[in-house]
């Protein structure tokens, strides 16, 4: 038997995963919230038998033939180091002043994500459906839910950076996800339209994307610094909500309009011929024919548009519009990384669940109609 | 009835199509034939206004066509286009029904409607279930000229049906063509660039070039007396002989006193297959037997110059 690994990807996920998890800090234990731990290995603050066990786990990834084998131990793993962290705050925080933090660290992080990734490759080898996705991903969660939802991880110190922000904390992902929202709509009752102009006309397709292709390169904090001296001169206020949803606008436009572009001019002409032929109304050949043929595209920019909003709402925060950026920022102003992650990890989870959406809602659409 | 009453249309001041008048007969097949850029297409586009001409008048069944609404005049028109041109995202069925939904069917006779028209054109009644990329390019070609026919036009304009199919495919559709022009009687105006095809569909021929009409008139007349030398050229030049030849029938040149031996030949049979025939066989004599197999007599090859 070859020794060599069957699938690359796999193979190096596995070896960081190993290598991280070894390598690096598993938590930081720290006598307060802003002083930087003392770095704690994983078989120092963890019960020995299982790190041994995960390694060995690890290791038989890259040689599992079957992919399903892979998904369920790099599911099973993600699921235990969960466990162990919370169980290794619980432990540690046991024999320490309540003021001492035990804060996560890379040697968690860092096996975390590369499971998630060999679960995603598992998937994609197993070239798994959409629904098949979506179940996988709610199993993942669900145990890790659960633990949360008993308390298993109240003693980290990103949860107790959400406890005691816990009473804006609903208000702060409220408003970042209503700016999404909005700023998403917006961009679709203005980006649509001049997507179909530019479909329409070649002259003004030239102009138009010229101009949003030039928006789109504006770094998105150096927006928000322009736009404040336009919006005090209109009265609408430098700063605040208002700004923060112009810019996140004019930053979704660009995918809006080019990707219904983009869809429409897909479309074979004959097709549209012989509905004109047939004598369909330019009215009835949008929306039965032009419509549903260019929708895969105009999903991809839909999908594409929702996740960057979502991030460059947490910029936002720089602006005083709220929402999760502002935990980041506050964060960083305190110099208090879990309260960094406070903000991060939710607009992070919260793109990925906005992306998967979305790829799922194209992905019914494509089946209910070819 | 379609009739050109001195059509004209230009692009950036130069004209396409110059003067253009003619007449395709009720339940005629018309074939609209010349080189590329000589304005047969936009001749026949012209028809259901897909292009709107610049001068002179249209009529379809006597009525000027400038005087209908536009989708009303299109749904009154089967039209087919080379590459099918069939909604993608839709099943056959309801690519078929297209017309007829427009047209506010009640639903059973649309569905009726459909069966009837997948029958004609030859086609499993389980394709309708699926969809375009599903079938081959004869079979979506076979789609097409159903949904043109599907809420029984009286006109049926076809540009280049059959250019983008193999030739077996193709020669099999012209069959079917001719059988569904005999069976539904319907006045067609085919494009093509395929003189041989305008031979073989056509009862009447128009040749453009340059926007112009050449000449217009039956096969015969056309292959029998051109009536210049682009006409003479364009039609095949030495192969005109076989050309004429093959528009008759072996049951035309028949002598029933005659025999001859060896595998007899259909009388329905174009006589270019019979001298097919004799110059394989070595031969100048053939039987010919009648649609019910009996020996009817024989063709001679010194028939077939007369």
């Amino acid at each position: 038997m070859s020794l060599a690994p069957r699938n690359k990807v796999l193979a190096v996920l596995t070896l960081a995963a190993i290598a991280s998890c070894l390598g690096a800090a598993f938590v930081t234990q720290a006598p307060n919230r802003l002083i930087s731990g003392a770095p704690l290995m994983l078989w120092q603050a963890a019960d020995f038998w299982l790190p041994l066990a995960m390694a060995i786990a690890l290791l038989a990834l890259s040689y599992a033939k079957q992919a399903i084998a892979t998904l369920i131990i790099a599911g099973l793993g993600f699921v235990l180091i969960a466990y162990e962290a919370g169980h290794a705050g619980a432990t540690l925080m046991a024999a320490l002043p309540p003021a001492a933090r035990i804060a996560l660290g890379f040697g968690f992080w860092g096996p975390m994500f590369c499971l998630a990734m060999i679960v995603v490759d598992a998937l994609q080898r197993l070239r798994a459906r959409a629904i098949t996705r979506l179940l996988v991903a709610l199993t993942l969660a669900a145990p890790i839910a659960a633990m949360a939802w008993a308390g298993l991880f109240d003693h980290l110190s990103i949860a107790r950076e959400y406890t005691s922000h816990r009473d804006v904390f609903g208000i702060e992902f409220a408003r970042h996800c209503l700016l999404v929202l909005v700023a998403v709509v917006l961009a679709l009752a203005i980006g649509a339209p001049l997507g179909l102009l530019a479909a329409r006309r070649a002259k003004a397709k030239t102009a138009l994307f010229s101009t949003l292709n030039l928006l789109q390169t504006i770094p998105s904090v150096a927006l928000f610094g322009l736009l404040i001296a336009p919006l005090s001169a209109l009265g609408l206020g430098g700063i605040g909500t208002a700004p923060a949803l112009i810019a996140l606008v004019l930053y979704s436009l660009l995918p809006v309009a080019r990707n219904l572009e983009a869809g429409l001019a897909g479309i074979d002409p004959a097709v549209v011929d012989a509905a004109r032929g047939m004598g369909l109304t330019p009215r009835q050949i949008f929306w039965r024919i032009e419509l549903p043929l260019g929708m895969p595209a105009f999903l991809a920019g839909l999908r594409i548009v929702t996740v960057q909003a979502i991030g460059l709402a947490a910029v936002a925060a720089l602006i005083g519009a709220g929402g999760l950026g502002t935990f980041i920022f506050q964060g960083i102003g305190q110099y208090a990384i879990d309260l960094v992650l406070l903000g991060a990890i939710p607009t992070i989870l919260l793109a990925l669940a906005a992306d998967f959406a979305l790829s799922l809602a194209a992905a019914l659409f494509e089946r209910t109609t070819s | 009835m379609i009739e050109f009453d001195r059509v004209a249309k230009n692009y950036d001041g130069r004209p396409i199509v110059a003067d253009l008048s003619f007449t395709v007969a009720q339940g005629e097949f018309c074939a609209l034939v010349g080189s590329s850029g000589s304005g047969k297409s936009t001749t026949l586009r012209m028809i259901n206004r897909l292009i709107e001409r610049d001068g002179g008048t249209i009529r379809l069944d006597g009525q000027d066509i400038a005087t209908l609404p536009l989708e009303q005049l299109r749904r009154r028109i089967g039209y087919v286009i080379q590459s099918a041109g069939l909604f993608p995202h839709w099943t056959i069925r309801n690519n078929i029904a297209t017309v007829p939904r427009l047209l506010g069917w009640p639903e059973d006779r649309v569905s009726k409607r459909v069966d009837e028209l997948l029958a004609l054109v030859r086609l499993d009644p389980a394709t309708g279930a699926k969809y375009p990329h599903q079938l081959s390019g004869g079979q979506q070609q076979r789609v097409g000229v159903a949904r043109a026919l599907a809420a029984d036009p009286s006109v049926l304009l076809m540009d280049e049906p059959f250019g983008a199919l193999d030739p077996i495919t193709r020669d099999a559709l012209r069959v079917e063509l001719r059988a569904i022009h005999q069976a539904t009687g319907k006045t067609i105006l085919m494009v093509t660039h395929d003189i041989d095809e305008a031979v073989q569909l056509a009862d009447k021929i128009a040749i453009l070039a340059d926007g112009k009409l050449v000449q217009f008139g039956t096969p015969a007349e056309i292959l029998g007396h051109p009536a210049n030398d682009f006409v003479r050229d364009f039609i095949g030049g030495t192969g005109i002989g076989l050309k004429l030849l093959s528009l008759q029938r072996v049951g035309d040149h028949l002598r029933p006193g005659l025999t001859a031996t060896g595998a007899s030949i259909a009388a329905s049979a174009p006589l270019t297959e019979a001298l097919s025939e004799m110059i394989l066989r070595h031969t100048d004599r053939l039987p010919v037997c009648d649609d019910k197999g009996g020996i009817a007599g024989a063709v001679a090859l010194a028939d077939l110059v007369t």
